[in-house]
């Protein structure tokens, strides 16, 4: 009666599961998400519907024609298509959620085997995609109130009026909260904040990448502002509008493209921080966080390279 | 003063570490004894098959450790190529107890403390089982000046090393005084779990030995001996070393200790044997007081455990320890605790594509990186398995344990050591 299972250590396992994970990420996306639907009202509440129905149904049409088993219940496709809704602008066309989901799902995911596989954020590679193909319905916004004096992004219009106007439209609390016009999940820093530091807090970030990444925006800011003049834009400027928070906590964090040793991590995060505020100064585009890390996800396999000292090793 | 812990990795656990409220003794109706009861070479049988021993009779002997017979009995057979659950084979020897005479204590080594050290068979266990004797002669080549006693569980919250320090003092403190006398040092440093501060034995213990102690956070493998040296002295033992030649220290268990202590009140060798049986969960303790050769399916059964519900049984440890192949295996001179696995909470590891989360970098003790260990040996890569150091992977299974999808890391650990190893026996 040697019906015992044999095998190495370890004997039982912490529970944590891909689940589990996306659970957390998903809770902590919710204070944005109820912001945006407080702000947006039911607009918002339609892009996030769609985004996360269709991001689920193409995975389940991807497995289906693959002819693999179906993954939904571990949340990646709630989390990512919950994701992609937040960095959409509130007036996007139902369609154009579809291709962005489509292409989220098929290259954030399926063409590599499946989560995890995967070298570049899905939900930014397609934002990407519908911001070359349809430039003009990706800067519709919505004015938060009544007769708000702009109906810019403050970094649009830091981009395209100067830093004097930034502050004439907009309070740093206006920014802080979030009562500007920008995309849906973006716009207040602190939701996103509550939610990070709920992540971190529960270990399923590493407080590594958003640190490092904060620290990059801060310092380089500061470089310039110490260095040039104002008209790069203060450090909290830079901090607390266009998406630092969501890239610090939701966007350099995601799991497949971002580096796993404690000195690759502080390097992603930090360069992608420079980066950002780097094309937010001189470069075309005014969403500067989000194609620094796109870029920086090319060179995660190098810093994966960087090892730490093992132990024993001299 | 703060207390100790390791840098990199490890699991915290919180288990309050205490001792279980219930202790039950075993008496054997037979016993089988493993003629390797370290790792050294099979002892030799000096009694043969129908011959009748009594408890205290030598049966098998060796340089280092005897096998002495626990009980009175009658030799039943000799088995052939039993499996030690570190992977060995030797013979074995079964023995069908005479009733009633069941624990007697009444015989004494004699000729000194050396030679009574290998007659008694005394035992350590770090990773592997070794005789003291052995470690002693490791200990004097490497002109070893210090000792840790190593009073750390696994990850066990109702273990019995807490009951030797609550119940079994005097026995403990007469095998301090020992090991001190045989490794001739002065300094002996006891490890504990900060659990432990609120046991006033511990303080008189040092009062009385000049020892001491230092209380260590609670995270796996804290016990493990290189992590243990590492924490304590602050010192890293490089591949392929020894503790004793690069720190002049040398660990002995807790448990090992206790065996000392008692064989130097003048009672008995290595026979007496108590060890903790955790069922399923962590906090489900009993201790067990039983003999070395006793069955775990006979424990078992006299505890009134269920062994259909049981799927796995593993010896010292729950994260670590290893799984036995079969409910008829014996207590060993190196168990400390038995833990069963029902087959309702089994979990299952298995091949699935890893996400990248370096959940395991962050936990591996060594700073290694497990990811790229099972990678690169899935896909026989040998010489990447190589460069990323899988020869310093201590096999604590912290990768595996946090795991989002549950990949077996510490199984292709194995996998690409071995393979290593062969091509490097060909070539
Ligand atoms: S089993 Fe090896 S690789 Fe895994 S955590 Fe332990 S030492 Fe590191
Ligand atoms: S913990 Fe598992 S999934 Fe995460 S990086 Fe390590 S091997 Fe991959």
């Amino acid at each position: 009666m040697s019906n015992l299972i044999v095998s190495p250590v370890p004997h039982i396992h912490s529970k944590n599961s891909v689940k589990a994970i996306m659970g957390d990420y998903i809770l902590a996306l919710i204070p944005a998400a109820l912001f945006s639907v407080y702000l947006f009202k039911f607009a918002a509440l339609k892009i996030i519907i769609i985004s996360i129905l269709s991001s689920v149904g193409w995975e389940v049409f991807f497995r289906k024609i693959t002819n693999r088993d179906s993954t939904i219940d571990d949340l990646t496709a709630v989390y990512y298509g919950l994701l992609f809704a937040m960095v959409l602008p509130p007036t996007l066309p139902w369609w154009t959620i579809l291709i962005g989901t489509f292409f989220m799902i098929l290259l954030g995911k399926e063409v590599y085997g499946g989560f995890g596989a995967n070298p570049f954020n899905g939900a930014l590679i397609s934002w990407v995609i519908l911001k070359i193909s349809f430039p003009s319905y990706m800067e519709k916004w919505i004015v938060p109130i009544k007769d708000f004096p702009t109906d810019l992004t403050p970094l649009q219009v830091f981009k395209i009026q100067g830093i004097e106007f930034v502050h004439n439209y907009f309070s740093y609390k206006q920014m802080f909260l979030g009562i500007v016009p920008g995309f849906m999940g973006q716009v207040s820093a602190l939701a996103l904040l509550i939610g990070g530091i709920y992540l971190i807090a529960k270990k399923r970030v590493n407080w590594r990448l958003p640190v490092s990444f904060l620290l990059g925006v801060f310092l380089t800011s500061f470089l310039l502002w110490a260095l040039g003049s104002t008209k790069f834009g203060d450090p909290i400027f830079h901090l607390i509008c266009g998406g630092t928070f969501i890239a610090a906590f939701f966007l350099i964090t995601d799991i497949p493209s971002s580096p796993v040793t404690p000195q690759g991590m502080f390097l992603y995060g930090f360069l992608g921080g420079m980066l950002t505020v780097i094309i937010r100064v001189f470069g075309h585009w005014t969403f500067g966080s989000y194609y620094a890390i796109l870029i920086m996800s090319l060179f995660t396999p190098f810093l994966d390279k960087i090892v730490p000292q093992p132990y024993g090793r001299y | 003063m703060r207390d100790l812990t390791f840098s990199s990795g490890g699991l915290k656990f919180d288990y309050l570490v205490t001792y279980p409220e219930r202790t039950k003794t075993v008496p054997p109706k037979k016993i089988i004894l493993p003629l390797k009861q370290d790792i050294s070479k099979e002892l030799n049988l000096v009694v043969s098959k129908g011959a009748s021993v009594k408890a205290g009779d030598v049966i098998a002997e060796g340089n280092e450790a005897f096998l002495i017979s626990p009980i009175d009995g009658k030799v039943i057979q000799i088995i052939e190529n039993v499996q030690t659950h570190w992977g060995d084979t030797c013979r074995a020897i079964e023995i069908e107890s005479f009733e009633k005479n069941i624990f007697p204590r009444d015989f004494r080594g004699d000729g000194g403390i050396l030679k009574n050290l290998i007659q008694a068979g005394i035992i350590d266990y770090q990773e592997v089982p070794r005789s003291l004797f052995s470690k002693l002669v490791l200990a004097q080549k490497s002109k070893v000046n210090t000792i840790i006693i190593n009073g750390l569980e696994e990850i066990i919250s109702h273990g019995k090393y807490y009951y030797y320090l609550a119940k079994q003092i005097s026995i403990i403190e007469q095998g301090i005084k020992s090991i001190k006398e045989i490794f001739n040092v002065d300094k002996v440093i006891l490890a504990l779990y900060n659990d432990y501060k609120t046991l006033d034995n511990v303080y008189d213990l040092k009062d009385l030995l000049d020892i001491d102690i230092v209380f260590l956070k609670k995270k796996y493998p804290q016990h493990h001996s290189n992590i243990l040296v590492r924490t304590i002295l602050k010192k890293d033992i490089p591949l392929g070393k020894t503790i004793e030649e690069v720190a002049q220290v040398s660990i002995i268990n807790l448990e090992t200790i206790y065996h000392l202590g008692i064989l130097a009140s003048g009672f008995l060798p290595y026979r007496d044997k108590v060890v903790t049986v955790i069922k399923g969960d962590i906090k489900d303790t009993e201790l067990v007081e039983t003999v070395i050769g006793a069955s775990i399916k006979e424990i078992l059964e006299s505890l009134n455990v269920k062994i259909d519900n049981i799927s796995k049984i593993v010896v010292n440890g729950c994260i670590g320890g290893s799984a036995l192949t079969t409910f008829e295996y014996p207590i060993t001179k190196d168990m400390t605790s038995i833990f069963l696995i029902y087959k309702d909470s089994e979990v299952y590891f298995e091949d699935s594509v890893c996400i990248k989360c370096g959940l395991c970098v962050d936990v591996c003790p060594m700073n290694l990186m497990p990811l790229f260990l099972y990678g690169y040996a899935q896909s026989n890569i040998w010489d990447f398995v190589e460069k990323f150091n899988v020869q310093s992977c201590i096999e604590c299974g912290c990768c595996a344990y946090v795991c989002p999808v549950n990949i077996p890391i510490p199984q292709w650990i194995k996998y690409a050591k071995a393979n290593l190893k062969n091509k490097r026996s060909d070539t």
